[in-house]
């Protein structure tokens, strides 16, 4: 019982502290404008959301796996590291046309390749060509509601936007939070207590061993 | 069973057996492994990811946004639809078709192209469900301060690209 508080409390950082908070208010705000009903109708969206993506996400979830351990953290880091640059930025960017489906599968796939090693400035690069540049976004979906003129003419307009982003990005990280988490470059320890970089260390560098 | 579910379960195959082929069971039970941590270190903050989602569903209806942006042109239109973006929800099969009536109902290509982009770089559902548990606070911010320009910029420069090639 009390193992489970203290892991639980070890749990808590800065995302959760503000994701806690931003739930709050939204409740408050719910009950606020639609009593105890608004809330109950939104915690049930929240569950039918869930219940439309489970299967996905846990597909996403061991394809993330399978991809931290089958593409070595020196690769990524030598492809994506903080080290890499311009190139880095220019990978981030574009492998992000050909990332199919939707958040359940890139984000696990994303947080895999962030926790073997991959630089701010990259990682951002790719979360902002995901979002303008996915192809299965296009041609599933774009295209067929809209027509071709109107999805090429903002696929067009946005192509060179993700590396800057991933540049300009990495700067204001730099600026505000200090320099980035140093992670998978220096023999798979981290000096940031942040995201999944923290678990999925040691148990990466163990596992490589096993190869 | 549809596309989507069938190319992720066929990715998800071949990954598998990649990791077979290279370390046979001991690999794919290794990956299994780096698959639960992921889940240790997110589970808790996608269950408030996915409320905040319920949430904003029901505090901010889709129809009210399509009445917003209606036939508007010119720079306030493409600004309208640069910002709603923020607080649509729903996949593509919900925001689609609210973006197709959007543009039957006489929207011109600048806002349309301002609505499509922002409902994809800073919908605040997308963030606060799905990067934000993922990949932290800190990343998933910078990303999106850094993108909260762009859609006016793209709306612009793709009206001037939809001229050119229609």
């Amino acid at each position: 019982m009390l193992t489970g508080i203290k892991s639980l409390l070890k749990k808590i950082d800065g995302t959760l502290i503000f994701l806690g908070a931003l739930v709050l208010v939204a409740v408050i705000a719910a009950q606020a404008i639609g009593g105890g009903d608004k809330v109950l109708d939104g915690l049930e969206r929240a569950g039918s959301l869930f219940e439309s993506v489970w299967l996905r996400l846990i597909l996403g979830f061991i394809l993330g796996g399978m991809i931290r351990l089958l593409i070595p953290s020196a690769l990524i880091a030598r492809w994506l590291g903080h080290t890499s640059g311009i190139r880095g930025l220019l990978i981030g960017s574009y492998i992000a046309i050909i990332m199919p489906g939707g958040p359940y599968i890139t984000m696990p796939v994303i947080a895999a390749i962030y926790s073997a090693g991959a630089g701010i400035g990259p990682i951002i690069a790719l979360l902002t060509g995901r979002a303008l540049l996915g192809l299965q976004m296009l041609i599933v979906w774009q295209i067929p509601f809209l027509g071709v003129e109107i999805s090429m003419a903002r696929y067009i307009a946005c192509l060179v936007l993700p590396p800057i982003a991933g540049m300009v990005g990495a700067a204001i990280y730099k600026l505000v939070f200090g320099p980035p988490p140093v992670v998978g470059e220096i023999g798979g320890q981290t000096t940031d207590a942040d995201p999944p970089s923290d678990t999925t260390d040691d148990a990466s560098s163990d596992s490589e061993n096993e190869v | 069973m549809d596309l989507s579910l069938a190319i992720l379960i066929g990715m998800v195959a071949v990954a598998i057996g990649l990791a077979f082929w290279r370390g046979g069971w001991r690999q794919i039970l290794a990956g299994l492994k780096e698959a639960v941590l992921t889940f240790k270190t997110v589970w808790f903050r996608l269950i408030l990811g996915f409320t905040l989602g319920g949430l904003i569903q029901v505090l901010i209806p889709g129809d009210l946004i399509a009445e917003w942006l209606g036939p508007t042109s010119g720079i306030k239109g493409i600004l309208i639809a640069s910002y709603a973006g923020v607080v649509m929800t729903g996949g593509p099969y919900v925001s689609l078709p609210i973006v197709a009536s959007i543009y039957a109902a006489g929207a011109g290509p600048g806002p349309v192209i301002a609505l499509l982009t922002s409902m994809n770089l800073l919908s605040l559902p997308g963030l606060l469900t799905w990067a934000i548990p993922f990949l932290g606070a800190k990343i998933a911010l910078t990303r999106y301060i850094v993108c909260l320009f762009l859609p006016p910029l793209i709306g612009f420069v793709g009206a001037g690209v939809f001229e050119l090639i229609s």
